[in-house]
């Protein structure tokens, strides 16, 4: 027989556990145990993957939770804040016990767990102090229902840790006697077990022998079952060290004050692991024979033990209903009879709303050779066949309440191959427009559940989810939680914090770890040149060193848990004997599992993605209806998507604010391809993946797109299948096609197939591809090259129907940029949808000739608006817009900022402020809004206040205005009831504003510097000028190039630029050397900077901190409207002793050093027409003589400045 | 022990008063029995045989064997490792969290009197430690 641990805490008892399950489940197996619990605290966290890793190490897995007993509610005096109150204090903590289900019942045991802890969550407060917990007698009752059907559902172990043990801790036998009778009374026959465990400490000490020994006898003295346990944390001695840190961080307190004022808080020890059965068997032995019971004892003992495990364990299918997808009842859904026959019925009426001036019979052009009906038909039957009506209807119907809120929404993912989403009105695309394989999303050869996630407004999905809740009422809906791991820095601070080590050390060392991953600190300590000066201090500290083992430590331990931004769990009534629940901080309840949890359990998920872009689509169309009152609104979803304006901004690569195209890298691709109509777009946004980035698709598809190489032929018959790529294979789609033509297996089971290509199922699928591929008359040649191809692809490539869901607001966005452009960038500040800072965009419309207005304490509103102004004549440059594009309105129309956007303002007082408006006078803005005297100051500072100031007809200026307001804001609170506080229903005398017009004129205007600077400090942007202005005179003396002057210079000119950080990268690069992308802001537009190693090492520590950088390199032809730097080295501007010396920097440089060789591609390319060729962002530059060379077909006789190509690589 | 608390104690004696405490903040109550022979804390040259389950057999001290005569007894006891310790790396599998102490009576052949050892074994290196020596 092996020992059975029955209480065992995983890493997901946060700040308590240190192996995950997986790790537990194996040392157990191991060890050849046979059962094994996971009893984490407070929660089922751990349990999921526990029973998942017990089930592949052929182990019988147990589930309970170790929960805090709670005193009764205490009367007496809480808070001061106002006086006493007598209010309830929180009740206090008298123990812990461990709770366990019991099994073979059906689930019953599982589900009183589930509502046990969902129990004990419900009364917590962190605020009030009221911990996680239930009461003796609370309980009892769950113990209580849990056994009504005759069997006990739960079973409770009174341990060392519970009331009864910390009293038999101290000695206090009678008291300790009479808190077990009580026990013992309340509790139902079989219910209650007493568990000792020793963890061999010290005489006196917690889980020492002797305790153990006092537990044994009075659970036998009153006659109870004693199971003996290791009340475990970890699952070796070597993890004891990072409990030990756990620990200290969880009360925040360093381990030299936990271990010297001994507040048993940390282990007497380190004995808490999962020790084998010989080590069990001899802590048996010790106890039995301390307490004098000897051998038989210890027999007992374990027998009592190995018992209560086998009541315990659990069926993954029969007690936890694991591989069994429930969805919400027929009739909650709406659904009497078939829901077959529903789905179908809506269908058609979808059909009948979107094309119902379409001939539903006619074969749509395309590879899939269907008509709408005869899709529609073939894919309801497959959802009949796998009985997922329900599923559809339910997602459908979620999608019917966004629609009655008026919420933009849209379908993502491969759920876009279906007819049927897009008629339920889930997806705005239809798949026979584009050409979409419905076997990529759902197939009879795979009956799991598919996912289907739906992009919603992001500002309002709370209310969203409260709707949903309200819908499907509170006991079918949950939202979905995730668990947060410690990263590098939060580790740093937590081990530093243990360690008792200086806030300043510690903060160094984390500012340092910018995506430094944990469990490898060391190593990357060595690896990293901007780490090198950290590395040196380590070397001589000792304690610095242990910082970093107990930093490597605790990297990836989950943290807490959180909310998940978007999962809703959709179940019936019995969700919650499923999953237990707790407060998920927006008022609606959270399950405990995340979302690897989800498809085991069987529950179904639906994600609910609040899109910033959504929001700011909706906003920018609301604008635009405001500002063309006679015209309809734009219908973003229903319009066609050919405009060819759309497409030349796109083109022109100022894209800034667009969805997914507005990165350095997208901009260069865009710039490269130039995308003219829908499925350009598309293929686009398919390309720029890591995947075919690193398995080399997007040369030869920008190759054969331009026409500089022949598209290669495989196949008469695959010509078609590749021909919307230029016979590049790109998609998932057009991969399973291909194996369908060439074999006949079905699209189905290409898809299968497709899923093992680059996996070690690979070679099966190679055999059945050549067999049925030869059994119909392919080739050996052309099986071999089409073969070749598909391996190439591998598990890479985009599945093409996720593309034309991010295609659709992309073209949306870019459309509204053209044609609405104020609305557009009121709508991107409002909602700060992009990768940019909204300092970034503001740039972005003085380029396009948008007047950016400040707020205005009259004119603003609570969002972003576009207001007509006057537009004041040479202000405002409307730069290269090519060709009129984007229509903007010449600068009659600007953005004027929200009120909002000052921070610091709370949301009342912005309310009153609003509802006050319009203002004359300063009083009145005092009295109506009463905003706080710091408030005002900083509305003024802010230029709110402006126009007031003007209407006062005073000479004094801002300055001396916000100076007034800082004085007030400063001067002590003398409690004195304000002055001129007009009565109800009194007129304040038209006295002008006494306030201002009364004050002295004594300072001079703000300079445009200072103004930058008070916009900064009350709005996070500026406004009037940009940040850089101020270094103007620094930029001429070092020579600096503005961005917007960079595309006119020859590549591989040596070049200073400088400007405000605002975006840092370093992506997965193919060759696998790191590589960093710095984007400035310099006030002009954007510069894209590349750092390879040599800029990187030279460079350090400026790479990732410092937020003002002035870089030298060479420029880099990126494409036809692209440009960018290759860095050679960059510094901090804001450390002016560091910069180097402005007369010699410019010409020490005169040619750009070479990039990295690049190491030998890993996949051979699909077609080698090229030798292999960089992909976007990492050209060599070279003498612009060899700009020409390699070119082949470049032999065009058009006008057109000569189609740009990079250069082959040196050396190749 | 007060008058009530020796009634409350009841039919049972803790076999564990016997055992002095060491560490976790409690301190050690000296031996009832024998004085002693060399003062805690000096490393003293000891060599320890074990049976095969780990447990100590016989005792090696300045020249003479003792045999072990009563079951050995062992527990762990807190180290404060941040202080001691250089390296604590993720992978090592051994406690730097606690020791292992051992208190163990052996008899040397023709004493009357047993000595009490006091041992401390490294569980890296498994040296064992000399931690102090009384009789009886």
């Amino acid at each position: 027989m092996h020992f059975p641990h029955l209480h065992v805490a995983s890493a997901f008892s946060a700040h308590y556990g240190v192996a995950r399950p997986e790790e537990l489940a194996a040392t157990a197996a191991e060890q050849r145990a046979e059962i094994l619990a996971c009893t984490d605290r407070d929660g089922l966290y751990g349990a999921v993957k526990h029973v998942l890793a017990c089930r592949e190490h052929g182990l019988s897995p147990v589930l309970g939770v170790d929960l805090a007993l709670l005193g009764a509610g205490r009367a007496g005096v809480a808070g001061t804040r106002g006086g006493q109150r007598r209010r309830p204090l929180p009740p206090r903590v008298l123990g812990r016990v461990v709770v366990l289900a019991t099994g073979n019942n059906a689930g019953a045991g599982y589900a009183a767990l589930c509502r046990v802890v969902s129990a004990a969550h419900r009364a917590h407060d962190r605020h009030q102090g009221h911990p996680i917990g239930l009461t003796t007698a609370q309980l009892a009752r769950h113990v209580h229902r849990a056994a009504a059907h005759g069997k006990p559902g739960l079973v409770v172990l009174v341990g060392p840790d519970s009331d009864v043990g910390k009293l038999l801790a101290g000695r206090h036998y009678q008291p300790a006697r009479t808190a077990l009778e009580r026990w013992r009374r309340v509790l139902p026959p079989g219910t209650l077990v007493v568990e000792t465990a020793t963890h061999l400490s010290p005489q006196g000490t917690p889980l020492s022998t002797g305790h153990a020994v006092r537990m044994l006898q009075i659970g036998h003295r009153a006659q109870l079952p004693v199971v003996l346990s290791n009340a475990v944390r970890y699952a070796h001695p070597g993890q004891a060290v990072t409990a030990d840190v756990l620990d200290a961080a969880r009360t925040l307190m360093p381990l030299d004050e936990l271990a010297g004022a001994d507040r048993g808080v940390l282990q007497p020890n380190g004995q808490g692991w999962l020790k084998d059965d010989d080590r069990m068997a001899l802590l048996a032995h010790e106890i039995a024979h301390a307490a004098d019971q000897g051998d038989a004892g210890r027999d007992r003992l374990l027998a009592d033990t190995h018992h209560l495990a086998e009541r315990c364990i659990l069926d993954p299918e029969h007690d936890l209903g694991m591989g069994r997808s429930v969805i919400p009842e027929a009739s909650v859904l709406g659904v009497q009879g078939n829901p077959d026959r529903e789905l179908a019925r809506r269908c058609y009426a979808g059909l009948a709303r979107l094309h119902g001036h379409e001939d539903w019979d006619r074969t749509v052009p395309g590879l899939n050779r269907e008509s709408l009906r005869s899709r529609l038909e073939r894919e309801l039957d497959v959802i009949s066949h796998l009985g997922f009506a329900g599923y559809f209807l339910t997602v459908g119907e979620v999608s019917e309440l966004m629609s009655e809120m008026d919420v933009r929404h849209a379908a993502r993912g491969s759920g876009v191959s279906s007819l049927v989403v897009h008629l339920l009105g889930i997806s705005p695309a239809d798949p026979l427009e584009y050409d979409l394989v419905f076997e990529r999303f759902l197939s009879p050869l795979r009956p799991n559940l598919p996912d289907i996630d739906i992009d919603i407004e992001s500002a309002r999905r709370h209310a969203v989810y409260q709707r949903i809740f309200e819908r499907f009422g509170p006991r079918r809906v949950a939202l979905m939680s995730m668990q947060n791991a410690y990263r590098s820095r939060g580790a740093v601070r937590d081990a530093g914090l243990a360690l008792g080590l200086g806030a300043q050390d510690v903060d160094h060392v984390a500012g340092q770890l910018w995506r430094v991953p944990g469990a490898t600190l060391r190593q990357e300590l060595t690896r990293r040149p901007e780490l090198a000066p950290l590395a040196d201090r380590l070397r001589g500290n000792r304690q610095l060193d242990l910082l970093v083992d107990l930093t490597e430590r605790l990297d990836r331990l989950p943290r807490h848990i959180s909310m998940h931004p978007c999962g809703v769990i959709l179940s019936d009534t019995t969700l919650l004997d499923r999953t237990p629940v707790q407060a998920s901080g927006i008022g609606l309840p959270m399950s405990q599992y995340d979302k690897h949890d989800m498809d085991p359990m069987g529950l179904i998920k639906l994600d609910v993605l609040g899109v910033r872009m959504q929001s700011t689509l909706a906003h920018a169309v609301a604008e635009t209806a405001r500002l063309h009152p006679h015209e309809p609104p734009p219908d973003l979803d229903t319009m066609p998507r050919d405009d060819p304006d759309t497409y030349r901004l796109i083109s022109s690569t100022h894209t800034l604010g667009c969805f997914q195209i507005e990165s350095p890298g997208q901009r260069e691709l865009i710039g490269t391809m130039g995308p003219q109509e829908f499925n350009d777009l598309i293929v686009d946004i398919s390309l720029f993946r890591p995947g075919p980035m690193q398995a080399n698709m997007v040369r030869p598809y920008l190759d054969a797109r331009h026409g500089w190489s022949a598209p290669q032929h495989l196949h008469p018959d695959l010509t078609e299948i590749l021909a919307e790529t230029h016979g590049v294979a790109v998609y998932h789609e057009q991969i399973m096609r291909i194996m369908d033509r060439m074999t006949g297996c079905g699209l189905g089971r290409a898809d299968v197939w497709r899923r093992l290509l680059g996996s070690h199922g690979e070679a099966a699928v190679e055999a059945a591809f050549r067999d049925a591929a030869h059994g119909r008359g392919y080739t050996h040649r052309t099986i071999d090259t089409v073969w070749e191809l598909l391996h190439a692809f591998g598990s890479f490539g985009f599945c093409k129907a996720h593309a034309v869901a991010f295609a659709v607001p992309t073209y949306q966005s870019a459309w509204l940029k053209t044609h609405h452009p104020e609305a557009f960038m009121a709508g991107v500040w409002e909602h700060d949808p992009g990768m940019y800072p909204a300092r970034l965009l503001v740039g972005e419309a003085r380029r396009m000739g948008i007047p950016v207005l400040g707020p205005d304490v009259n004119r603003s509103g609570e969002h972003h608006r576009v207001e007509p102004v006057t537009p004041r004549p040479g202000t405002v440059e409307p730069a290269d817009l090519d060709h009129g594009i984007p229509h903007t309105q010449d600068g009659a129309w600007g953005i004027r900022m929200s009120l909002n956007s000052i921070t610091g303002l709370s949301a009342a007082e912005t309310e009153r402020l609003l509802a006050g408006q319009p203002y004359s006078t300063l009083a009145e803005v005092k009295t109506r809004a009463r905003p706080t005297r710091r408030n005002l100051q900083r509305l003024a500072a802010a230029g709110a206040l402006d126009t007031l100031l003007r209407g006062a007809g005073t000479r004094a200026s801002h300055t001396d205005m916000v100076h007034f307001l800082r004085e007030q804001a400063e001067r002590p609170v003398t409690g004195r009831p304000p002055r001129s506080q007009p009565g109800e229903g009194q007129l304040s005398l038209p006295l002008g504003d006494v306030d201002l017009a009364g004050l002295p004129a004594r300072l001079a205007e703000p300079s445009p510097e200072e103004r930058v600077r008070a916009e900064m400090d009350t709005m996070g942007t500026e406004v009037s000028a940009h940040l850089m202005d101020s270094h103007a005179q620094l930029m001429r003396r070092y020579c600096a190039t503005r961005a917007e002057d960079l595309l006119g210079l020859r590549n591989g000119t040596e070049v200073v630029v400088a400007g405000v950080r605002v975006s840092t990268m370093t992506p997965p690069m193919r060759s696998g050397r790191r590589v960093v992308f710095i984007s400035l802001d310099d006030g002009s537009g954007a510069v894209d900077c590349t750092f390879f190693d040599e800029a990187q090492a030279v460079s350090g520590e400026v790479l990732f901190a410092p937020t003002l950088l002035l870089v030298h390199g060479h420029t880099r032809r990126t494409g036809p409207r692209g440009i960018g730097i290759q860095a050679a080295q960059a510094w901090d501007l804001s450390r002016p002793e560091t910069l180097p010396d402005p007369s010699a920097l410019l010409g020490s440089r005169p040619t750009p050093g070479r990039p990295p060789r690049r190491s030998a591609p890993e996949r051979p390319s699909p077609r080698q027409v090229q030798p292999s060729a960089p992909e976007p962002g990492t050209s060599e530059p070279s003498a612009p003589a060899s700009h020409t060379r390699g070119a082949p077909h470049d032999t065009s006789p058009h006008a057109a400045p000569r189609p740009w190509r990079p250069p082959p690589p040196v050396g190749d | 022990m007060t008058v009530v608390e020796s009634m409350e104690v009841g039919s049972w004696e803790d076999p564990w008063d016997s055992v002095p405490v060491i560490g976790a903040g409690v301190r050690a109550a000296p031996s009832r029995q024998g004085r002693e022979l060399i003062p805690e804390g000096t490393a003293a040259e000891v060599v320890v045989r074990c049976n095969g389950a780990g447990v100590p057999r016989e005792v090696v001290h300045r020249g003479g064997v003792h045999h072990v005569v009563e079951p050995p007894v062992r527990w762990y006891e807190r180290r404060k490792w941040w202080e001691s310790e250089d390296r604590v790396p993720r992978e090592s599998r051994i406690s730097m969290v606690d020791r292992e102490l051992w208190q163990v009576q052996a008899l040397r052949g023709g004493a009357a009197v047993p000595c009490t050892f006091r041992l401390v074994r490294n569980q890296v290196s498994d040296q064992w430690q000399l931690l102090g020596v009384t009789l009886g």
